[in-house]
């Protein structure tokens, strides 16, 4: 594992910081444009960065994320570009990276391939929303020996008793995934109760992914997950746009964090 | 591709199938395999099963010799298993019985699925309406525009329609939002597949629902002392082809071929995954695929609705890395010919999927004796053709 994915779980283990994580679609609009957020993400403490690898057929996401997917496509963004993304944001900062994507992107570039280059690019580790744990050990194993992690998704489908078994060797965090691009239907009291289940079996942070829009929903997220994952709110902000968007999106942010408990 | 011992793992074919899914959709995916394990060896489930197919959708469907085509190409005996003959005109029938059955013994309200044709929305909507559950069907607005036909018959069996936003043909996005509603909703609705090309246990179920096809056949043309040379079925997803080919698999002296939509015939717009594709992972499951070098998915093109599938049923793939099963691209223009010949020598109006399989046939024969026989798995009735076979008319002659 990166020293970087280390040091955000020990410094959770150490003061139990609520994390903010923050997706992008690379390429959305244009490669450029994607390193300036991120680097407006970093600035703003944000605690790790998703890199959403477009995808032709983004089943798992909603469509704000689904049409950024598209435009992203139409400017080609393949993983070099991803690459010299994460290479270049490294060269100014520490904030820890996963690229996430469907498994069958990963599959074309060849994993180990992939893993390398990501690796010497200062990626983190990868999320795959199409390769449930489940199906994940060989491939865990190609990326590990890179030094990247595959981060785990629970659902609120996902009982106790597998929870158990998938937190045995996660690391880094774990992404609870609630709503799926669709709406959330999970009730505030099976939000806890899963939670408070699931904080038995692990001492890694749980962000949640809960469509998040508001500094409010923050805090109401962060009550009871360790984390939260903003994703379709920060991208429908880009693609609004507009003259003053870096602006709009640090002050979107600094909501998110100040809400958050900073 | 994988490290992992594969018999640990759900749903393999060979190195293909699997269940590539989000983690929301992984409990509800074993909860369906469970019931279906149990009930298939289940004897009341299984003879329930079976009485529903006899009584109400009309098996056995028949074999039929087709002495005046085969007699016009001139080659060897051409027949045909009519599965446009269940009721409602289509296989997919059979595969609504075993799927709406599980649904009840799950002790679900209502169903789940997706249709690019209509015929499997017509199907699942007539099943659920006879067993008393409500029908939920996931269509793209496209499809929705193009098969009126079948659009008005899902309504008049009370399906409530869920019309989703695509830039295509085809049932993929409509699929995912089928899902995707499913995983929110599974304790009271039960997803019913249409598609072969799906995450484990949709292969082995559809598998199982439609094996009876070709396990008639087998039987049907052994009474008629008939010997076949060849067994020829449409491939999109391939449910029909596992149900045909997987009686005879076993059997190699006999050729099994699988014919795909070659679209415009120039192999760019295609949706021939065996042929022109490459292994990958697509709707849950590692099969052959449309895809280009970045591992985007291609979209797939044929004049045929039920062809137009950018990936294949994990069992397929297999057939073709074992080189069990031959697999060919036929054109648009080939499949119409095929049908509209079909209709003027025999009186039968099929499906363009069929009117694939039934063009290689006739090319096939022609080139055989006529001790010889050639099988051919007519997937059903070409009723909600009509208009596409019109327009077809228009471009080119009538044989």
């Amino acid at each position: 594992m990166s020293q970087r994915l280390e040091k955000l779980e020990s410094d959770f283990a150490a003061d139990g910081r609520p994390l903010l994580m923050g997706a992008l679609v690379a390429g959305d609009p244009h490669v450029e444009a994607t390193l300036k957020y991120m680097s407006i993400l970093a600035e703003q403490g944000v605690d790790i960065i998703e890199l959403i690898v477009p995808f032709s057929d983004p089943t798992y996401h909603g469509p704000v994320i689904q049409r950024a997917c598209a435009r992203a496509i139409h400017e080609d963004v393949g993983w070099s570009d991803i690459c010299e993304l994460a290479a270049r944001f490294r060269e100014r900062f520490e904030t820890p990276i996963v690229a996430s994507s469907y498994f069958n992107r990963f599959l074309a570039m060849g994993l180990e391939n992939c893993a390398r280059q990501m690796s010497a690019a200062g990626v983190d580790a990868v999320m795959i929303a199409d390769l449930p744990w489940d199906e994940s050990q060989g491939v865990e194993q190609s990326f590990a020996a890179h030094g990247i992690a595959i981060i785990r998704s629970v659902a609120p489908t996902t009982s106790t008793e597998r929870f158990q078994s998938m937190a045995e060797g996660a690391r880094g965090f774990i992404v609870w995934t609630g709503h799926s691009g669709g709406e959330v239907t999970i009730s505030t009291e099976s939000f806890k109760a899963a939670m408070a289940g699931f904080h038995q079996h692990t001492q890694l942070p749980i962000i949640a992914s809960m469509k998040v829009s508001t500094g409010e929903e923050a805090a109401e997220v962060g009550e009871f997950a360790d984390g939260v994952l903003v994703g379709s709110a920060l991208v429908w902000l880009i693609e609004g746009r507009g003259a003053d968007l870096s602006e709009r999106i640090r002050r979107f942010v600094d909501d998110l964090r100040r809400h958050l408990r900073p | 591709m994988s490290t992992t011992n594969e018999r640990l793992l759900p749903g393999r074919f060979g190195r293909f199938g699997g269940r590539y899914v989000a983690e929301s959709l992984w409990t509800p995916l074993q909860e369906i395999a469970d019931a279906f394990d149990e009930a298939v060896d289940d004897p009341k489930f299984v003879t329930t099963m079976e009485r529903w197919l006899d009584h109400r959708i009309g098996r056995p469907t028949p074999v039929s010799h087709l002495g005046a085509l085969s007699e016009r190409v001139g080659g060897a005996q051409i027949w045909v298993k009519r599965e446009d003959l269940c009721q409602g005109g289509s296989f997919s029938i059979n595969t609504a019985v075993l799927q709406v059955l599980l649904a009840r013994r799950l002790g679900r309200r209502s169903v789940i699925g997706e249709t690019g044709t209509g015929d499997f929305g017509v199907a699942l909507g007539s099943i659920a309406a006879a067993m008393g559950l409500e029908a939920r069907i996931f269509m793209g607005r496209e499809d929705l525009e193009n098969e009126t036909l079948n659009v008005q018959r899902m309504l008049e069996l009370g399906v409530v329609i869920e019309t989703v936003d695509t830039g295509t043909r085809g049932r993929k996005r409509a699929c995912s939002e089928a899902l995707r509603f499913w995983a929110t909703h599974s304790n009271q609705a039960h997803y019913c597949a249409s598609s072969l090309a799906m995450p484990d246990p949709f292969p082995r179920i559809l598998a199982y629902a439609l094996g009876v096809i070709g396990a008639e056949t087998r039987v049907q043309l052994k009474r008629r002392g008939c010997d076949p040379e060849y067994i020829i079925a449409p491939i999109g997803s391939g449910a029909f082809g596992v149900g045909l080919f997987s009686e005879f698999a076993k059997h190699t002296d006999i050729q099994l071929v699988g014919v795909q939509g070659g679209g415009d015939g120039h192999g760019a717009r295609t949706s021939a995954s065996l042929v022109v594709g490459s292994p990958g992972v697509f709707m849950g499951t590692h099969s052959y695929l449309l895809q280009d070098d970045n591992g985007q998915v291609l979209v797939p093109h044929s004049i045929a609705g039920g062809l137009c599938v950018p990936n294949v049923g994990p069992q397929h793939a297999r057939w073709a890395a074992e080189g069990r099963v031959h697999y060919v691209a036929v054109s648009d223009d080939d499949a119409c010919l095929a049908v509209r010949t079909l209709a003027r020598t025999e009186g039968l109006l099929v499906c363009l999927e069929s009117g694939h399989a039934l063009s290689y046939a006739i090319k096939i024969a022609a080139t055989l004796g006529s001790e010889q026989h050639v099988v051919v798995g007519i997937t059903g009735s070409g009723l909600r053709d009509l208009e596409r076979l019109d327009q077809f008319a228009h471009s080119r002659q009538t044989p």
